[in-house]
């Protein structure tokens, strides 16, 4: 499956839980040779279309196509060609990592599949003979990353990858992220952190509440991102007018801005300011939705 | 059909166990055996047998040394209590943990993201519930065989009937664990469905328990599991093997089918 062919298509996607809706009707396209980042708050369905994704979960209605394939009738095919790391990673406590990395080759058929190279990049080599149970969050979330790519799949579904590792792995995870596309796999990575997704992705789709609210290239993501400035004075301000921002509250000594796109024009008004400190709080991902789902009202 | 690495990965997890309940188990039958034929227990039980009411009678003959021979020693040891339990636990615990406990650790998401089928991995897994619960009975009867080789009471027609309780107590463990994994299938909470096992087996037992003397609770014999299991008859030859083997051979094939059907259709975890 080459570069730029759709690896997942998902139409009209719907998934009920009884009365509650745990996705609504969602579109969206991941193209051969991208990572795609799927951003979204706790419950909002990204597990939830991940599972459809892997046939765990049946659709309430709609159609997934993997690979250009309708995915319930050539399920086992795709599922050897995906890899998957869930967001809640869990394996048999009193197996060895090498013994369930094992395991999991045998499993797809692929007993002799070498992880050496991969686990030496994740740091992960002295851990490898050492019980499950007796290893931290961290390297448990290694053991999944590595079972993910074990077999060099297509098409690598990644929920919340990074969850317990240190900086310095997150990084050389990143760059193995990179690498990896350049390969022409595809890899579709479920997050709720923004920084990560903008770090590695081509392309983002924001769900929200079940709805997918947002699905653009990772540059106009950027050109439309809003930051949140919090300002502390040293004495009080009568009547505050900033043009470069959007006041959101001013209580005593405390100020919060919105800033949208360019960030000089305010900085110049700011310096007219009997400021003692400001910082640059990462917006919340809540706070993004909330942006978006503003911005979509409002088109 | 079957998966072999899940397979050898499920011996993995149950092989203490496994080994544990089968050592056990055996033990357990060789304790009888030897006891009963090194000390001559009979004129005693006899004594207490003869004074007691009908209705205990009734109870003693199927909970108790029938007959009061070696033979009856025997078959008793199969029906022992703590066999039944060990054999519950292996039946009830490994198939439920297996689709609702891993459920909920997500493990199940994780083996069923991989190229395993669904009716695989519960062929699988009824499979090795099977095999764990053979060599457990597999225990049991070493250690009867080897008790009565050692006491010099071997004959070919205890060796042959003891097989056949064997073999009848197996079928009636692994309807036990098929209607345990139906009932996984159902739902996601472990708990909640290996308690239900649980309570179904021991109603079974007890009614069992109860019409035993109870004849006005006769009419639900046929539709109690534990009515095709009667080791002290067996021993006997008062019941035909394929009269207690194939109706629960049935409805483990009933619980399998219907068991794998939802498995495939429903929602995972």
């Amino acid at each position: 499956m080459g570069t730029g062919n759709p690896i997942i298509q998902v139409e009209q996607l719907t998934k009920h839980y009884g009365q509650s809706v745990g996705i609504d009707q969602i579109n969206f396209e991941v193209k051969g040779g991208e990572i795609f980042g799927f951003l979204g708050p706790n419950g909002a369905g990204k597990t939830t279309t991940i599972r459809l994704l892997l046939d765990l979960l049946r659709p309430s209605s709609g159609k997934i196509y993997l690979f250009q394939k309708p995915l319930q009738l050539n399920s086992l095919e795709i599922r050897q060609r995906c890899g998957y790391l869930p967001g809640d990673f869990s394996v048999i406590d009193n197996l060895t990592a090498e013994e369930f990395l094992t395991f999991a080759s045998q499993l797809r058929g692929q007993p002799k599949i070498s992880f050496e190279k991969l686990s030496a990049r994740l740091s992960l080599q002295g851990e490898l003979s050492r019980k499950i149970r007796h290893l931290s969050q961290g390297t448990r979330q290694k053991i999944g990353i590595i079972q993910a790519f074990l077999h060099q799949p297509e098409l690598v579904i990644l929920d919340e990858p990074t969850i317990g590792l240190d900086p310095l792995i997150k990084e050389e995870f990143y760059n193995f992220l990179q690498e990896y596309r350049q390969q022409g796999k595809t890899i579709f990575l479920s997050s709720h952190n923004l920084p990560e997704v903008e770090r590695v992705c081509d392309r983002v789709a924001i769900i929200r509440k079940g709805k997918l609210v947002a699905s653009e290239s990772l540059e106009n993501l950027k050109k439309n991102r809003f930051r949140r400035l919090s300002l502390t004075l040293k004495h009080p301000v009568d009547q505050l007018q900033l043009t470069g921002g959007q006041l959101i509250s001013h209580k005593g000594l405390q100020v919060e801005l919105l800033v949208k796109g360019e960030i000089l024009p305010l900085l110049r008004e700011l310096a007219n300011l009997p400021l003692e400190d400001f910082t640059f709080p990462e917006p919340s991902l809540e706070e993004i939705f909330l942006y978006y789902y503003r911005e979509n009202q409002d088109d | 059909m079957i998966s072999y690495p899940l397979f050898k990965l499920l011996w993995k997890i149950q092989r203490p166990f496994v080994i544990f309940s089968s050592v056990f188990v055996g033990f357990l039958q060789f304790l009888v055996i030897w006891i009963f034929s090194t000390l001559n227990y009979v004129p005693i039980f006899d004594a207490i047998y003869n004074q007691v009411p009908p209705h205990l009678k009734v109870l003693l003959d199927e909970q108790f040394m029938y007959r009061l021979s070696i033979n009856g020693a025997a078959a008793f040891g199969m029906n022992h209590p703590l066999v039944l339990v060990i054999l519950g636990i292996l039946a009830v615990a490994h198939s439920v943990r297996l689709i609702n406990g891993e459920a909920e650790k997500g493990l199940l998401e994780l083996l069923l993201s991989h190229p395993l089928g669904r009716n695989r991995f519960f062929s699988t897994l009824f499979l090795s519930t099977a095999f764990f619960l053979l060599i457990t009975v597999s225990g049991a009867l070493t250690g009867s065989f080897t008790a009565l080789i050692l006491k010099k009471q071997a004959t070919a027609g205890i060796f042959l009937n003891l097989s056949k309780i064997g073999i009848n107590l197996w079928f009636l463990f692994l309807l036990i664990a098929s209607y345990s994994l139906l009932l996984a299938a159902y739902n996601q909470e472990r708990g909640k469905f290996g308690v239900a096992a649980v309570v179904i087996t021991l109603t079974f037992y007890l009614l069992h328990f109860i019409s035993s003397f109870w004849e006005e609770l006769d009419f639900l014999k046929p539709f109690n599991i534990f009515s095709y299991y009667l080791p002290q008859k067996q021993m006997f030859g008062e019941v035909r093997f394929y009269q207690n083997i194939l109706p629960l051979a049935g409805l483990i094939l009933g619980c399998f089918i219907l068991g794998i059907k939802k498995f495939s259709g429903r929602d995972l975890p």
